[in-house]
């Protein structure tokens, strides 16, 4: 059984918007192939290690399957076949980010997850149209920090949309 | 202090949803030639009782529906005037308005007004003319009398338009006006007025009603005897206005006595002889009108009569049960779900542990499992409710459709205290409104058809709820003409569909559940278009039940309907394909064999048939299917397990059976999606997910395989 | 020590309300279902103020007034009847019963509350 690397405990709204209004936002860092991204930590509920999926049959190839997470079932999604980057591993590095999102948990395979970074408003630039693995219309600026870029994403926006295929495209 | 009251909404809302379901029950199963006072009381106490709760929270649609509805109630248990067949019909129609207004209250839609007036009309009509006949038959209703009109002026209200508008019907002479109280401006007091007219009542009341405080206003045509106008009763008449004391009850803090006290209330000087009867009291308390007073001994009497052996048929038992949230339940359903789970996961570990620990180790788990099954029963059954719930709809389904059809059908229910998980109730309610609807438009025969047949007139349809083994058993039943074999093959064959007549009766039978089949020679609109016994059958199926036909021509049909108990747990049959474990509901499992290589064939193309006892079903291999690679090579080495749902058969070729289980349904929808051909995951014994199989959709599947898509 | 009023209702929501009402202002509130609910309730506990209903299954709210009057402690205790009609007829049952007043329905808190302080202060 994997426990739990960290455990981010949800923040309320409140402490968000506390922390925008400050200035400040933070973003949990992660790699996928040569790009480091960022996600707003609040989306965050746990990062875990890749065990036991169980596969569904007929699924794009990038779900992986579904896993147990005490109690209720998790897709996993792997965005390094979703975006096509590097050689694709399952070990004991091997990461999973839980997120929970507006109306669901689900579980993304990523490189590895580098850090928690605060970024003040003058850090985050305006997305440029540049050629990332993820569409840029999921990508919301641009974290520049010494000689780190990070790239920003909704996430919340990029697990939704419909190349997905977490959510029944329409209702049948 | 201010209270707020719509934190008492919910409360009321049940008890009222429960107050008009009881008085269904009740009016459906009165019998209107020898009505019980049992069951007038309790019809009265019902909507009474919503009545109270809907002006107490401000719900005035429903208190002036229920006042109508009170009103004839009241006359009808004081037997004023009998009970006719239309006046029940005229009181579910009440009912249905209020269950209406209710369910807008509700937030569930839309009251609708017209009709809330059209049923207040129809009550005030009944009571008005059959009241008149019973209590009054010498007097023409348009004579002149002497009406004695007391109330209390709503504060702020004029009385004078009030004098001048009753001025104009007759002679009006007032008797008392409310006295001016120092400092006490703006108080209601009482008015008593005397009007000699030869208008009816109720419009007397809409004109004082107007200015006057709610509930204060009091009509009669006997004069007030002198006894009442006598200190006592006049002090306490005063007090008219939503409250008053018939002593004083404390002298020091409320020095005022009887008519000081304000308008709304007074204070009776004299208390009662402590154990004064009804009978004892009444000529020193006589009320001023002279009917009320009889109304009074007959209600009392009445009530004597229910004291000896109320049916109490409302159940609201305040002490007894509690009220709780289904969200509740099911998260406690969920967290024993994970117990059971990590219970079979210990289990699992300890199996591998050695030495004099181990047995030790293995008497607590041994325990634990025990009172983990326990746990899972228990909460289980919070989610059961008696079958009634569902069967409680059907009297009123039953007069109405047989009304409209012109025939007599009596219901009889069977078993209805079978309890069955909240889930499957919801779900069967549907498919059991069908299933009687049919027996009632095509089963039972028009009373002369059956008279000639040398049958009673009267049909009957039976519902019947029992267990069976794991299994809830509801069957549909009637005493009709039953299903007729050469019409069904005959409707069969003009649709186009593969009949013979060397089928067995049971396979024509099942030929009604085909879709777009229909026995019916018309088109009604009871039982619908033909579209529906279809749909019935696979809701049934879907809930991973079935549906089983039997019929014996001229003498009538029998649909039996087999439900699981729960839908939150499943009896499955683990089984392996290649390196994973999936799920089959034994619920569809037929048999489960090897088979002998001869009974397997190619079908030129299209794939593979096995033989089994003489019939030949399509092989579905479960590795192809789920997209695996299977261990077996070839199919002889492989395991069929044979699954059959909605009528059809084929054989699920899997590589080995690992076990059977008491699985935990999960949803896979919650974080994912819906997936074809899988019902739902489910968490094992080691603690990876393992997928249910959706069998009723393979099956479709296999015999129309463009429609996986849709 | 807190006054304990004990009100008698079939209906789940008015007992509610009542019992609601009465507590935020400091009773203490004793519910039963129904007439015979509500005896046994008063002969298990001292009662300062009996409220209740007419018209309940088992036993109706007349005849519990009759049956506590024979009742040494509740000989002179205050009982109100709560009642829907402003009729004359049922106000005089309530009296002939022996109840030292009554309420009509519907009332709202305050009125409640205002006769409950008029009683038992």
């Amino acid at each position: 059984m994997n426990q739990p690397i960290t455990a981010q405990p949800r923040a309320e709204t409140g402490q968000h918007a506390l922390a925008e209004a400050v200035g400040g936002r933070e973003f949990l860092t992660f790699r996928l192939g040569a790009e480091e991204y960022g996600i707003d930590i609040l989306k965050v509920q746990e990062i875990r290690g890749y065990d036991a999926v169980t596969r569904i049959a007929n699924a794009p190839e990038f779900i992986k399957g579904v896993t147990n997470l005490r109690g209720t079932i998790v897709p996993i999604v792997d965005l390094r076949i979703k975006f096509s980057l590097g050689n694709v591993d399952y070990d004991q590095f091997t990461v999973v980010i839980i997120l929970n999102l507006a109306d669901r948990v689900v579980g993304i395979v990523v490189d590895s997850v580098s850090d928690v970074l605060s970024l003040a408003a003058e850090h985050i630039r305006p997305a440029p149209q540049f050629g990332s693995a993820v569409d840029t219309r999921y990508v919301t600026g641009i974290g520049a920090l010494a000689e780190r870029m990070l790239i920003l994403v909704d996430i919340e926006q990029l697990m939704s949309g419909a190349d997905m295929g977490l959510v029944d495209a329409t209702l049948q | 202090m201010t209270i707020d009251i719509s934190r008492f909404y919910q409360v009321f809302f049940d008890e009222t949803a429960e107050h008009l379901a009881n008085m269904e029950s009740l009016l459906v199963a009165l019998d209107t030639a020898a009505p019980a006072d049992d069951d007038l009381n309790a019809i009265f106490r019902c909507a009474h009782s919503i009545k109270g709760g809907a002006g107490t929270f401000g719900f005035s649609d429903m208190a002036e529906v229920t006042h109508a509805l009170e009103t004839l109630l009241d006359k009808i248990r004081k037997h004023e005037t009998a009970v006719t067949p239309p006046m029940v019909d005229a009181f579910l129609r009440a009912g249905d308005v209020i269950a209406g207004q209710l369910r807008a209250h509700r937030g569930e839609g839309e009251a609708d007004p017209a009709s809330a007036q059209a049923i207040r009309e129809t009550l005030a009509s009944l009571c008005g003319t059959q009241a008149q006949a019973a209590s009054l038959p010498a007097r023409s209703p348009a004579a002149a009398r002497t009406l004695h009109i007391s109330f209390c002026a709503a504060a702020g209200a004029s009385s004078d338009n009030l004098l001048a508008e009753l001025g104009a019907l007759g002679v009006l002479e007032v008797v008392k006006r409310p006295r001016a109280r120092k400092g006490r401006a703006g108080r209601p007091g009482q008015w008593r007025l005397a009007l000699v007219t030869d208008r009816g009542d109720e419009h007397i009341r809409d004109l004082v009603e107007f200015v006057a405080e709610q509930g204060s206003l009091a009509l009669s045509e006997a004069a007030p005897s002198p006894e009442t106008l006598a200190p006592p009763a006049a002090a306490s008449a005063e007090a008219d206005c939503g409250y008053g004391f018939f002593d004083d009850p404390a002298p020091p803090a409320a020095p005022a006595a009887a008519g000081e006290a304000g308008g709304s209330y007074g204070f009776f000087t004299e208390l009662p002889e402590p154990v004064a009867s009804g009978a004892d009291g009444t000529p020193a308390a006589h009320p001023p009108c002279g009917r009320r007073a009889t109304d009074h001994l007959q209600s009392d009497a009445a009530i004597a009569g229910r004291r000896q052996g109320d049916k109490t048929v409302v159940a609201a038992n305040a002490d007894s049960s509690i009220r709780v949230s289904v969200d509740k339940v099911d998260k406690l359903i969920n967290l024993v779900g994970e117990l059971v789970i990590t219970q079979a996961m210990l289990a699992q570990t300890a199996s591998h542990v050695d030495g004099a620990l181990m047995e030790r180790l293995q008497d607590g788990l041994n325990q634990l499992e025990r009172n983990t099954r326990d746990l899972q029963e228990s909460v289980m059954s919070i989610r059961m409710l008696p079958i009634s719930f569902v069967f409680s709809r059907f009297p009123r389904v039953v007069r109405d459709v047989a009304a409209k059809l012109g025939k007599e059908v009596e219901l009889k229910t069977v078993g209805e205290g079978t309890e069955l998980d909240k889930g499957v109730i919801e779900k069967i309610a549907d498919p059991l409104t069908h299933l009687v609807r049919n027996s009632l438009d095509h089963g039972i025969e028009l009373p002369e058809v059956r008279l000639a047949a040398g049958k009673s007139a009267r049909g009957t349809v039976t519902l019947r709820a029992y267990h069976q083994g794991g299994n809830i058993m509801v069957e549909v039943s009637d005493d009709g003409r039953g299903l007729d074999r050469a019409r069904i093959l005959a409707k069969a064959t003009e649709r186009g569909m593969a009949v013979s007549d060397a089928m067995s009766d049971q396979e024509v039978y099942k030929l009604i559940f085909a879709p777009g089949f229909s026995t019916a020679e018309v088109v009604t609109d009871v039982s619908g278009r033909g579209v529906g016994m279809d749909v019935v059958k696979r809701n049934i199926e879907a809930m991973g039940g079935g549906v089983e036909i039997d019929s014996v021509a001229g003498q009538g049909m029998r649909i039996s309907i087999r439900l699981p108990l729960t839908l939150a747990i499943l009896d499955g049959l683990s089984v392996r394909v290649g390196k994973e474990i999936y799920i089959v509901p034994l619920t569809y499992i037929t048999e489960s064999l090897q088979p002998a290589a001869n009974d397997l064939r190619t079908v030129a193309g299209s794939g593979m048939t096995i033989r089994v006892r003489g019939e030949y079903l399509p092989v579905v291999s479960a590795a192809r299917l789920f997209g695996t690679s299977a261990e077996a090579n070839r199919p002889e080495q492989a395991i069929m397990v044979i699954v059959e749902a909605e009528g059809a058969r084929m054989a699920l070729a899997v590589d080995d059976l690992v076990g059977q289980h008491q699985v935990v349904i999960k949803s896979l929808e919650t974080n994912y999606r819906r997936v074809h051909g899988v019902s739902g995951a489910t968490i094992m014994g080691d603690g990876r997910v393992a997928l249910i199989l959706d069998v009723a959709a393979l099956v479709r599947h296999t015999r129309n395989p463009q429609r996986l898509a849709a | 020590m807190a006054k304990t009023v004990l009100a008698v209702d079939d209906s789940a929501s008015i007992r509610q309300m009542v019992a609601f009402t009465l507590s935020s202002a400091g009773y203490q509130v004793v519910e039963a279902v129904d007439g015979e609910d509500g005896l046994a309730k008063a002969k298990a506990m001292p009662v300062n103020l009996v409220l209740t209903d007419q018209n309940m299954p088992k036993m109706d709210g007349l005849t519990l007034i009759k049956t506590l009057r024979t009742l040494p402690q509740y000989k002179a205790a205050p009982i109100l009847v709560l009642t829907t009609e402003a009729g004359d007829a049922m106000k005089m049952a309530g009296r002939a019963a022996g109840a030292t007043g009554w309420l009509v329905k519907p009332f709202d808190p305050p009125k409640l509350l205002e006769v409950v302080k008029k009683v038992i202060g």
